[in-house]
């Protein structure tokens, strides 16, 4: 058909593109989210221990420290996941070959701390996320210093 | 709410003649199956000059956090909003057509009119 034609000729001028791609492509990433997550995951966990015996400790208080900390253990994994999946490209894995077994470890870490009350687990999870941070910004090309809240 | 996108007819085609349409091709699958990845589109720059974006109308806008992307979506609201200053003012969020659940927590948040390019009125290929 002519007018076919002659929309397929006006297509061909078409330079400009319009973006429809299935991830929102804001392509802003950073660990920071996680880490703040974890950060607060750990003071949940420092808390409960100050706290003393679930027993003689105010029952609500305590309910409320150990769901803070669960939801945000929870929240630090998802972020590591999202920054997993959806950041880092084969080329960041020839780069760093461990990079799965990183973000393997962090997760189970977030996992450690969402289920008990572990200071050591807390703790390693921070470093787990110092170890990613500085891996991102390196496959950035930039030098970002960590920095934690408390 | 799936709204079609009509075929662009001679007088969508006079009207780019005239520099009243620009053109853009999309890439990417995330307006599927109103828009697939290689479609082009005819868009009014000028069409919100006289009138808001309207819910379910396809827009194509500047990326708010990635200058030099454009990104076409479906205006899933029209919010009126108060700037800091106290001023009113119209914040579009849009939505892919088939997000996919899960893939990224990501979105953008709203998107003010100076960021939209224009509307999406009618379909080449």
């Amino acid at each position: 058909m002519f007018q076919e034609a002659i929309a397929k000729l006006i297509a061909r001028t078409a330079v400009d593109t319009a973006s429809a791609h299935c991830d929102g492509p804001c392509g802003v990433y950073d660990p920071a989210s996680a880490r703040i997550a974890a950060e607060a995951a750990l003071s949940m966990t420092q808390k409960i221990i100050d706290l003393g015996p679930a027993e003689s400790a105010d029952h609500n208080t305590y309910g409320r420290f150990v769901t803070i900390k669960e939801q945000q253990a929870h929240l630090a994994k998802e972020e590591l996941l999202i920054l997993w999946t959806d950041y880092f490209k084969p080329e960041h894995l020839e780069q760093y070959p461990d990079l799965h077994d990183k973000f393997w470890n962090a997760a189970k870490l977030c996992s450690a701390v969402k289920q008990g009350v572990d200071v050591d687990a807390a703790n390693d999870l921070m470093a787990a996320i110092e170890d990613i941070h500085n891996v991102y910004w390196a496959t950035k090309g930039r030098d970002v210093a960590y920095y934690v809240a408390a | 709410m799936e709204v079609e996108v009509p075929r662009s007819g001679w007088m969508e085609m006079a009207l780019w003649l005239i520099r009243r349409r620009r053109l853009f091709r999309v890439t990417g699958d995330s307006m599927t199956p109103t828009l697939m990845s290689g479609a082009v589109v005819m868009l009014d720059p000028q069409a919100y000059r006289r009138q808001m974006p309207q819910e379910h109308e396809i827009v194509v806008v500047r990326h708010p956090r990635q200058a030099e992307l454009q990104i076409v979506k479906r205006v899933a609201a029209v919010i009126e909003s108060l700037t800091e200053s106290g001023s009113p003012t119209i914040l579009l969020i849009l939505a892919s057509e088939n997000a996919v659940a899960g893939s990224d927590s990501r979105t953008f948040g709203p998107v003010g009119l100076d960021l939209v390019l224009g509307k999406v009125v009618s379909r080449l290929l």
